[in-house]
């Protein structure tokens, strides 16, 4: 960071005397500082700082028609001025008076006779300061422009209201979804390809890393998977391995992803989908308990558990198949949300045959203890996915360390 | 602890008191604790005080001057000196109230002075505003850290999206044509992206983007296009079919209101000419040996993204042996001259001033220099330069 410049800071001088106001000038522009204007009481004051804010107040406390007490009471009462360093001088000794000023919103006192070491130090104290935020408020400004537009972007990606009100009629599906992103920005992503005859596609997508690199290569990961919907929309195995093998040509070393995709066919009653390195989608049934892994039936553990995405050319994923009847659900989530709930398996082990089990049966407990919970307090129908989302604010805190990405797929009792 | 006096936010600040006197010390702890602070650490001299601060980490510290052992001006002078603590907020409380004590503290890198005997709300009103403003700082910074290495490995990751001097040196040893780029985003993250590839017959073929607006936002469209450019068959390279196809692959991703100018080009050095479509970018710029100015070529088209049927026309530009092309971002021509722009001919004019070096690094450097003297430029730059060998 640049060392500051304070000189050509503006500063304001307020004082009703003639000759305060000079030395206070001819002090400051021997010091160097060449931007200071001057009013000769409270109303002058306030239409010059109205006029053109300066960086610092210096201001004298008895003046007639307004004093200082009540120029600096309504400039604190401005959001605008906040901020602005106010330098009280003053003659008063007395601790009220003293106290008085602060109350006001003073920033600081000098006391009359004016010290020239002191009233210098004083305003190259409060300027430094000033100079050092403002700059880093200008950068923080610009930055959060920067990412709030792109978070915009990142929110466009995902599925509209319309995409899902168009679901709810094709398909007779409802979809919930819920985000938390560890910054701005992340690099969890999940989405909606609509195919032929009420069917459609669903990914979930957790890409290595966080904040705007993570997004970057998100944003790369949805352009492929788009290009590939049409061709390879409905065989999420040979899907998997075609986004695998184009992810490895454009991301670099350490940067891969996790990801579902799989197809919902509401008329044939199933989903069938492929896992690379992902958590297993949970079918909950209508009647809420029992609950109904995946790798119960029909599936053994370590099926489809396979390889991140990313890494190495040449995978093969296997498509699974899983019922979906009327009036259950689908739970798809990224890994993140299972170490979260503090349920994880040991998704990092090199035991690949026993995390797959691990994280489904995990998430099934989470899920059926907040069926069973809600049953319990004999709340309608339980409400699974707000539960979930509950428990996952509880455990996250205000600052998640990670993406989060929790979907709910849920099919309609009657079309 | 909720004292009518309490401070809002203060609960978790640390102030250490440092003072030989312990009746002082008290008295200044009972006020702090009256103000609502509740971590506060006691030192008896400034080696005591200096040996506790990384153990405590203060936020704040009241600081008396005379004291034995180290006093308090000798004491400030040594935290100053460590960078950790330079920032940190020293509010002097002494018995000493003549100017040059003062100033002598002041001197010493104390942040602000109270005499004693102790006025308690003064005190309490100081140290308040100046923990505010530690907090402010402190928040404001760490955004700063947080996002700028965020940025700075996004900028690593797009910088990596153009070839690598490798494959530049690589092309020119079989095509002998010689790319030389400059690329400068106006702030960590920009929306322009160039890249060269080869089509089925060797032919270099370049292409050149500029994404509306700037920053991270332009930069995610950067990625996406790149991402589609891999995707690309450049077997039979045709300008017009490729722009065409692109924009059609844009139009499904970008958000209404966003948009990219791009032209893609290939060197048919048998025909002696650069074949290109423009999707409204900048004029491409051409000259050949013994030229006394570049020559311009069209570049009328609709941008990238706005309608998913536009087509391109194909065009084309002489590219002799020694003949040379220039292409830029329009950061290049918007620079602000007087009430108006540099604009076309403004940047043809600076070319033709510099366009007898013959050293392509030495030319883009003169023409950069010349373009950052003419006005400031708030957009992101790039700037291509192909020599065909002669």
């Amino acid at each position: 960071m640049t060392a500051p410049s304070i000189t050509d800071c503006r500063i304001l001088v307020v004082d009703d005397t003639d000759f305060n106001r000079t030395l206070i000038g001819a002090l400051l522009n021997e010091a160097g500082f060449v931007n200071i204007a001057y009013a000769k009481d409270g109303f002058d004051a306030l239409e010059q700082i109205a006029a053109n804010a300066p960086d610092l107040l210096i201001l004298d406390i008895m003046m007639p028609g307004m004093d200082g007490f009540e120029v600096c009471r309504r400039l604190r009462a401005d959001h605008a001025y906040a901020d602005l360093p106010v330098l009280v001088q003053t003659a008063l000794s007395s601790s009220d008076d003293r106290n008085r000023a602060f109350a006001a919103g003073t920033t600081d006192l000098i006391s009359k006779p004016l010290d020239r070491a002191e009233l210098l130090a004083r305003v190259r104290i409060h300027l430094e300061n000033r100079v050092l935020i403002r700059d880093l408020q200008i950068y923080r400004a610009r930055v959060e422009g920067e990412l709030a537009m792109a978070r915009s972007m990142y929110d466009h990606l995902l599925p509209s209201a319309a995409l899902r009100v168009s679901l709810r009629q094709s398909a007779g599906v409802e979809l919930r979804s819920h985000s938390v992103l560890s910054t701005d920005m992340g690099g969890d992503l999940w989405g909606v390809l609509p195919l032929a005859e009420g069917r459609f596609g669903i990914f979930l997508l957790d890409m290595a890393g966080r904040g705007v690199s993570a997004a970057l290569n998100a944003f790369r990961m949805h352009t492929l998977i788009h290009e590939l919907a049409p061709t390879l929309g409905e065989r999420p195995d040979a899907f998997l391995a075609e986004l695998n093998d184009r992810a490895v040509r454009l991301l670099e070393l350490g940067e891969h992803a996790t990801v579902l995709y799989g197809v919902v066919d509401a008329a044939a009653e199933r989903f069938t989908y492929a896992a690379a390195a992902a958590t297993h989608p949970l079918l909950v049934p209508a009647d809420g308990t029992p609950l109904q892994t995946p790798l119960q039936t029909p599936l053994q553990a370590g099926d489809a558990t396979g390889l991140p995405v990313g890494v190495t050319a040449g995978n093969r994923y296997e498509a699974l198949t899983l019922p979906f009847p009327r009036g259950s659900a689908l739970a798809l989530c990224s890994n993140a949300v299972l170490d979260a709930l503090g349920v994880a398996g040991p998704r990092e082990s090199s035991d690949e045959s026993n995390s797959g089990e691990d994280s489904g049966r995990a998430l099934a407990d989470v899920i059926g203890a907040a069926m069973e919970d809600a049953a319990m307090k004999d709340a309608a129908g339980g409400d699974a996915f707000g539960a979930v989302t509950a428990a996952l604010a509880a455990a996250l805190g205000e600052t998640p360390g990670d993406d989060h990405t929790f979907v709910w797929i849920e099919r309609r009792e009657t079309a | 602890m909720d004292h009518p006096d309490a401070i809002p936010g203060l609960e978790t600040a640390r102030v250490m008191v440092v003072d030989d006197n312990r009746v002082n010390r008290h008295l200044l702890q009972a006020v702090l604790e009256r103000g609502g602070i509740q971590h506060i650490e006691m030192a008896e001299d400034g080696n005591d005080a200096l040996a506790r601060m990384d153990g405590f980490q203060p936020d704040l510290i009241l600081l008396d001057l005379m004291m034995p052992n180290l006093d308090g001006f000798e004491m400030c002078r040594r935290l100053r000196a460590n960078p950790v603590w330079r920032d940190l907020p020293v509010l002097v409380q002494s018995s000493l109230n003549r100017a040059e004590d003062r100033a002598r503290a002041f001197a010493a890198g104390a942040t602000d002075y109270v005499t004693k005997p102790i006025n308690a709300v003064e005190l309490l009103a100081r140290v308040r505003i100046h923990l505010q403003n530690r907090t402010l700082l402190h928040d404001l910074r760490h955004f700063r850290q947080r996002t700028e290495s965020e940025l700075a490995l996004a900028r690593k990751m797009q910088e990596r999206l153009m070839p690598a001097p490798e494959r530049l040196a690589e092309a020119e040893a079989v095509t002998g044509v010689a790319i030389h780029a400059h690329f400068a985003p106006s702030s960590e993250l920009g929306g322009d992206f160039w890249d060269l590839r080869r089509d089925g017959r060797g032919r270099p073929v370049l292409i050149v983007v500029d994404f509306s607006g700037h920053g991270v936002g332009a930069a995610l469209n950067t990625f996406r296009l790149h991402a589609i450019c891999q995707q690309m068959d450049f077997a039979d390279f045709s300008p017009s079919a490729f722009l065409a196809t692109v924009n059609k692959r844009l139009c499904v991703l970008l958000p209404n209101g966003q948009f990219a100018t791009m032209l893609a080009g290939v060197a048919d050095l048998a025909e002696n000419r650069f074949v290109y479509a423009s999707a409204g970018s900048t004029k491409p710029m051409v000259w050949a040996p013994g030229d006394a100015a570049p020559a311009l070529g069209d570049s009328a088209g609709l941008p990238l993204g706005l309608l998913s049927s536009a087509e391109y026309e194909e065009r084309s530009v002489p590219l002799p042996p020694g003949g040379r092309l220039f292409l830029y971002s329009d950061g290049a021509i918007e620079i602000p001259v007087g009430d108006d722009v540099l604009d076309e001919p403004g940047l043809a004019a600076l070319i033709a001033e510099r366009m007898t070096e013959a050293d392509s690094q030495r030319f883009l450097g003169s023409l950069l220099e010349a373009l950052r003297a003419t006005g400031p430029i708030d957009d992101d730059l790039t700037a291509l330069l192909l020599t065909r060998a002669g």
